[in-house]
């Protein structure tokens, strides 16, 4: 990794852990059945006790949880051995590109099905597109060097 | 293996955050206070149920919200499963999104006025999908209620301020949806109508 490349690993590594405690927040509140602190009226309200936020009974937050932890692993991963560099590079484009489809739609879902928005979910989904471009530039700048 | 400093620092990153973390989980799982009953039952709320009741449920509610509709079915079966023992009471909590929800809970308490608001909360969960201006003085006429002391009372700015300030405590006291059910003081989290039916017969039996 050059430098250039460690500052972009430490953004996503950052990022990732705001999403993980972003999830964990959401997540804690689903499975308390307890009110989310929302500035976007009552959408987390509406999201939560919606039947569709929950695919397969899987709470959405709980995915996020997962996805983002992955990152947080992969990126830490990227830091202790640069033999795997490549590989790891490749997990979290992997991991990036199934979460901003996971974000999108579940986003379209709140937006045309639950028909309410909930700011957690909206901020984790800008993220998770910000994680996936920033590991675009990463392997650009790999592949120059 | 010797850790580099990247590494060092990731690890010195995850554990500040682990730290943030656990001291916010002790705070948000540290269990509410009760709620005084003055303050959830004011002197102008609407009850039903027995005045005396060492069981007290307050419903924060919107009369143009669908679960507030389902729930106030379970509510209404509480009632009469339980007219000795529960004392129910209704706080208007229109939501911003609903077109409606102020001008219905100022029908309900301009017939609340003439001693009808049970009466009209039944008749606009049952009309829920047809709330309109128009729609209020027809149901005021079904109960039978002088018109033009419910014409005066809907269009009485202090009616809409009772609303208004329902609201208002609502939110002062961290309610965001609705319906919102406080069982002695204690907020409720329900994810089905049955399960307020649970926790109200759960402190009810173990009295």
């Amino acid at each position: 990794m050059n430098t250039q490349q460690k500052t972009i690993n430490r953004i996503i590594f950052i990022l990732s852990i705001a999403g993980l405690l972003m999830g964990i927040y959401v997540l804690q509140s689903f499975l308390r059945q307890t009110g989310i602190i929302c500035l976007s009226g009552g959408g987390c309200e509406a999201v939560r006790k919606s039947a569709l936020s929950y695919p397969f009974g899987i709470p959405v937050p709980a995915i996020g949880v997962v996805g983002y932890a992955f990152l947080v692993i992969l990126t830490f991963l990227r830091t202790v051995n640069e033999k795997f560099e490549k590989n790891l590079l490749s997990g979290i484009l992997g991991m990036a590109t199934f979460g901003i489809c996971f974000v999108t739609w579940f986003t379209y879902t709140e937006i045309f099905l639950i028909k309410g928005i909930c700011m957690w979910c909206a901020i984790s989904a800008v993220n998770m597109y910000v994680i996936f471009a920033l590991t675009l530039i990463s392997i650009k700048i790999g592949k120059k060097s | 293996m010797k850790l580099t400093s990247e590494t060092k620092l990731f690890i010195g990153i995850f554990a500040f955050t682990a730290i943030i973390l656990a001291i916010a989980m002790v705070i948000m799982t540290k269990p509410s206070k009760p709620i005084a009953k003055e303050n959830l039952i004011l002197p102008t709320t609407y009850t039903k149920g027995a005045k005396d009741a060492s069981v007290w449920l307050v419903e924060f509610s919107d009369f143009q919200c669908p679960a507030c509709k389902t729930f106030s079915g379970v509510v209404a079966d509480l009632y009469k499963k339980y007219p000795d023992q529960l004392l129910i009471s209704y706080r208007y909590f229109p939501l911003d999104k609903h077109k409606e929800g102020v001008s219905s809970a100022i029908a309900a308490e301009a017939a609340g006025i003439q001693g009808k608001f049970w009466e009209m909360e039944q008749l606009l969960f049952t009309n829920q999908e047809r709330l309109s201006e128009a729609l209020y003085p027809e149901l005021a006429t079904q109960l039978g209620l002088d018109m033009n002391t419910f014409q005066e009372s809907f269009t009485n700015p202090k009616t809409k301020q009772i609303i208004i300030n329902d609201r208002n405590y609502g939110t002062s006291i961290g309610i965001n949806a609705t319906p919102t059910f406080f069982l002695n003081g204690v907020k409720l989290n329900l994810l089905t109508p049955s399960d307020l039916t649970k926790e109200v017969e759960k402190v009810i039996n173990g009295k």
